[in-house]
């Protein structure tokens, strides 16, 4: 600490700052403990040499009041900050599923696409199917790799999370449907290599059948439960 | 234009949830409230107790001080009020009363005259007694006469300036130098 900075903190205990000075340094002192420990030595000299008297214990008032005080906060701060994380809790598990399932159809939708961008093919919307029409769990079959490692990370955490929204752990199957004929057809993510016309009529990798949006099977299979 | 180390100021910035601004308030009143404390009991250790909870109870209420009345008027009842329920809660009754809780300053007299003649629980060593006048003394002419002018007969620095026919600016300058040189010999024994 500088000299200057001292003489005005000498001034400041005396009355003696001008005011603008006085709300720079009040603004310094309230966030440095070390020149407010200045203040203190300056009182403690006038006290000294007027011989005031002074009680055994009181250099630890200070401290322990403050002690109290960091307490007393913490204290205070305990059911807001429960409040805030019960509210978060959900929001940012929603947050999280809602990330993952972005992520999820712009990973696939880049899988089902082809590579020449033709924009007739581009017509496939992928969603998320609701949980009604089509529930069941999400498989990795031969064509696991074509999920990356960090996709199904991800699809992990969603359904770690989703159990505290009261999903069960039950992992929302994202697909991706692509007009064909006149109808929606589900697309799996492997006919991304292949054509569209061969599209229809494929199966998904895991052995299962491609589905309509009315629960049956390309194959003409009820899915529906 | 000279201010007053205002009490307003801090009160602002504590509102504003600045606690080193509420350290800065203790720092400047906790020996005039640990000495009212000490007119309503004899054992330094309550006292001490009592002032920690008046500057806890302030603090807790400082968002509700809207400054109708001085803040050290405000503690001031505010140490009062604890110090009674205190003894209250004790069931004995404080030593002497006869107080105009509506006068601070008339109460800072009789502190001051309860600390020359009752020694018991107020002790300053005679070491740091001794260090300070030796500081005192070592100290040049010119910051000797400012800094005795200011602490003992309570100047402002536009009269020591007349006393000592120097510029305000110079009557600063040498109240903090003497300070410095004080802190400097009296260091070791207030660490």
């Amino acid at each position: 600490m500088n000299d200057a900075l001292k003489t005005q903190i000498s001034a400041l205990i005396d009355g003696e700052l001008p005011e603008n000075e006085a709300e720079l340094l009040l603004r310094r002192l309230n966030q440095d403990a070390a020149m407010r420990e200045q203040v203190a030595t300056y009182l403690a000299i006038g006290r000294y040499i007027r011989r005031d008297a002074e009680l055994p214990g009181m250099d630890g008032l200070r401290g322990r009041i403050a002690n109290a005080l960091g307490e007393d906060v913490l204290v205070a701060e305990q059911p807001a900050v429960a409040a805030k994380s019960r509210f978060l809790k959900p929001t940012l598990g929603f947050a999280v599923a809602a990330s993952v399932a972005v992520l999820a159809v712009v990973g696939l939708r880049q899988s089902v696409l082809p590579e020449s961008g033709d924009s007739a093919s581009t017509s496939a919307v992928a969603s998320i199917e609701a949980a009604t029409a089509i529930t069941q769990p999400a498989a990795f079959g031969a064509d696991e790799e074509v999920v990356s490692e960090e996709l199904r990370q991800m699809y992990r955490r969603h359904s770690a999370s989703s159990a505290d929204f009261g999903g069960n752990g039950i992992i929302t199957r994202l697909v991706t449907l692509e007009l064909q004929d006149g109808e929606l057809v589900v697309v799996s993510p492997d006919k991304k290599q292949g054509s569209s016309a061969a599209a229809g009529s494929a199966n998904r990798p895991d052995g299962q059948p491609d589905l309509r949006l009315d629960g049956t099977s390309v194959d003409g299979e009820s899915q529906a439960d | 234009m000279a201010t007053e180390w205002s009490d307003a100021q801090l009160v602002r910035r504590v509102q504003k949830g600045e606690k080193g601004a509420f350290d800065l308030l203790v720092l400047k009143y906790q020996h005039k409230i640990v000495n009212l404390v000490m007119r309503y009991v004899r054992d330094p250790d309550q006292a001490l107790d009592i002032t920690q909870e008046a500057f806890l109870k302030a603090y807790r209420a400082l968002p509700r001080f809207r400054g109708d009345s001085a803040f050290y008027t405000w503690l001031y009842r505010i140490a009062v009020n604890t110090a009674k329920n205190y003894l209250a809660a004790q069931r004995r009754r404080p030593m002497d009363v006869e107080l105009d809780l509506q006068d601070p300053e008339q109460f800072d007299l009789h502190a001051k005259l309860r600390e020359t003649d009752t020694p018991e629980g107020v002790t300053m060593g005679r070491e740091l007694h001794e260090a300070v006048e030796r500081a005192i003394a070592a100290l040049p002419d010119d910051l000797r006469t400012a800094i005795v002018l200011r602490e003992l007969d309570g100047m402002s620095y536009e009269e020591i300036a007349q006393t000592m026919d120097c510029p305000v600016g110079t009557v600063r300058s040498r109240i903090f130098r003497a300070r410095d040189a004080i802190a400097k010999k009296i260091g070791h024994l207030v660490d």
